[in-house]
């Protein structure tokens, strides 16, 4: 690995992990999670969810890469032998299959960050009419994929120093100061209070209900970006004396921190300038798409400075969006550059590859729907393959040989404990729900395969995928060369 | 409204304080080991 190609200080690898985690679902889908399932009560659950799942696996991902100094698939072969190396592959697809379709998501918050800076939110607009009208667009919904990837290969091809550390230094604190100005602004309006309330005070008639669990389960599970691959690629970039734990934690708690912020700009936001209760209501279930772009869209105009807090706004989304696509992205690289591909080609196929790949989710919307219910279900499987490959290399190994040394918060044997016997449980609890979501939710359509949301449509993809990753796992164990030696 | 600013306290108490706490902590580490290399 050359020196060009590792995070230069301990600041640029945080900036650029936290960055990975926070993205748009911080933004969108938090708030509005907080605000069906209880306010106070489901903060408790998401942190509680932290520690219990997403943390450990954070931890574990971070482990195995800075030891094995592979992305996953080298990486479980290497810690598991070549038999396994299938299940490194399904982290990699999966993020990849993600990767496609986050592209044109991060073209949206770009097109309506312009959209905002062009004055575009005037009121009376029919805001409703306007997302409509570029969701649509495939023309432009193609463009602004293009425009987003191309930046996000810019980015790459410049490499770890020079290009992900760089840009992270900037946009991440930029992201956090654009959050705190958007939420200075919706907590000083006239009316917040009651936003403020409907977040925070727990509904405690909500804690005993699974769903407000399972929900800030899958929440934290998909913010914080654990099981996705990305923090185990990162760590390849690390020092070998890196600390993993405090690291993990910091991205863990940077997470909630901005989901948070985005919280607090979102949610009185609407409860202060909406007309009506139940219009702060509808706003708030009128899911992600139809509460940042339609809603707050057009609540802006009415919002004292709201000229300006609008492209603050839609700029802290694009840069969240932004640097998690260039860790998906690089997830992809490191890929094909542990096949000895050089960094140049590996940026321009994997580039190409998720333009074309993602070119049916900018046309489709529906299409882009289907792939994030498969995919998104589906990190939790990921997050078993980790949990699987620290349970057979050893949790305790794992805890006093790869975490503990280097580490300033040392882990207790609570840790292998949870890692070996509580996060398979919440996997299998997850997991099971979720499926079985797509069979209530579609009595009558659940087996059906091409439909959107149907449970079956999840088991034919996730069937296909692990199908042709076992037909190709002794290939790629011999594909993936062994990682150079390096001095520390 | 006194509830809700207690449990804002308590929340983002445990949450930015925790961040907060960490960051403070990796900033004197990352200090003394500039001034150790110095």
């Amino acid at each position: 690995m050359s020196q060009k190609d590792k995070f230069v200080s301990r600041w640029g690898f945080l900036a650029a992990a936290i960055g990975m985690a926070v993205g748009t679902g911080n933004i969108w889908r938090f708030p509005r999670m907080t605000a069906q399932y209880g306010g106070g009560v489901f903060i408790l659950a998401y942190t509680c969810a932290l520690f219990l799942w997403s943390l450990p696996l954070l931890m574990s991902e971070m482990a195995i890469g800075r030891k094995t100094r592979l992305g996953p698939i080298g990486g479980f072969r290497d810690l598991l032998g070549k038999n396994f190396t299938w299940m490194g592959a399904w982290l990699v697809s999966v993020c990849m299959l993600i990767t496609f379709y986050y592209s044109v998501v991060t073209g949206w918050c770009i097109k309506y960050f312009t959209l905002a800076m062009s004055g575009a939110f005037k009121p009376g607009v029919d805001t409703g009419a306007l997302w409509n009208a570029f969701h649509n667009n495939s023309w432009q919904n193609l463009f602004f994929h293009f425009l987003s990837i191309s930046l996000c290969g810019f980015i790459i091809y410049k490499g770890i120093q020079s290009g992900v550390e760089r840009v992270s230094k900037v946009m991440v604190p930029a992201l956090f100061v654009f959050l705190v100005v958007a939420a200075v602004r919706a907590v000083t309006l006239a009316g917040a209070g009651q936003g403020l309330t409907y977040m925070f005070v727990p509904i405690w008639s909500k804690l005993g209900k699974p769903e407000t669990w399972l929900q800030a389960f899958t929440q934290s599970a998909w913010s914080t970006g654990a099981a996705w691959g990305l923090l185990f690629t990162y760590s390849v970039y690390t020092s070998r004396k890196e600390d993993i734990s405090q690291n993990c934690i910091m991205v863990g708690f940077g997470d909630q921190t901005a989901a948070l912020l985005a919280g607090l700009a979102i949610i009185p936001t609407i409860f202060a300038l909406s007309p009506d209760l139940e219009s702060a209501h509808a706003a708030m279930e009128s899911g992600n798409t139809g509460l940042t772009f339609i809603s707050l869209a057009h609540l802006f105009p009415k919002m004292p400075a709201g000229f300006i807090v609008a492209p603050i706004f839609f700029l802290a989304m694009v840069f969240a969006a932004f640097t998690s696509l260039i860790a998906m992205v690089e997830v992809g690289v490191k890929t094909l550059m542990d096949a000895n591909w050089s960094r140049k080609t590996s940026t321009l196929l994997v580039v190409a590859g998720t333009f074309f790949l993602g070119i049916p989710s900018a046309v489709f919307p529906s299409f882009l729907d289907n792939q994030d219910w498969v995919w998104g279900v589906a990190l939790l499987v990921s997050g078993f393959f980790i949990i699987l490959a620290v349970r057979r290399h050893g949790a305790e190994r794992v805890r006093t040989e790869l975490i503990n040394p280097t580490a300033d918060i040392k882990m207790g044997r609570w840790w292998s404990f949870i890692i070996t016997y509580i996060s398979p449980l919440i996997f299998l609890g997850l997991t099971g729900w979720w499926l079985y979501k797509g069979i209530i939710d579609n009595p009558k359509s659940w087996w059906k395969p091409f439909s959107s949301f149907t449970t079956m449509t999840i088991i034919v993809q996730w069937a296909l995928l692990m199908v042709v990753l076992l037909l190709v796992n002794k290939a790629l164990a011999k594909w993936v060369k062994r990682p150079p030696e390096e001095v520390d | 409204m006194l509830k809700t600013w207690i449990w804002m306290a308590i929340l983002l108490g445990i949450n930015w304080g925790g961040f907060i706490a960490l960051l403070i902590r990796t900033m004197r580490k990352e200090g003394a080991r500039a001034k150790e290399k110095q």
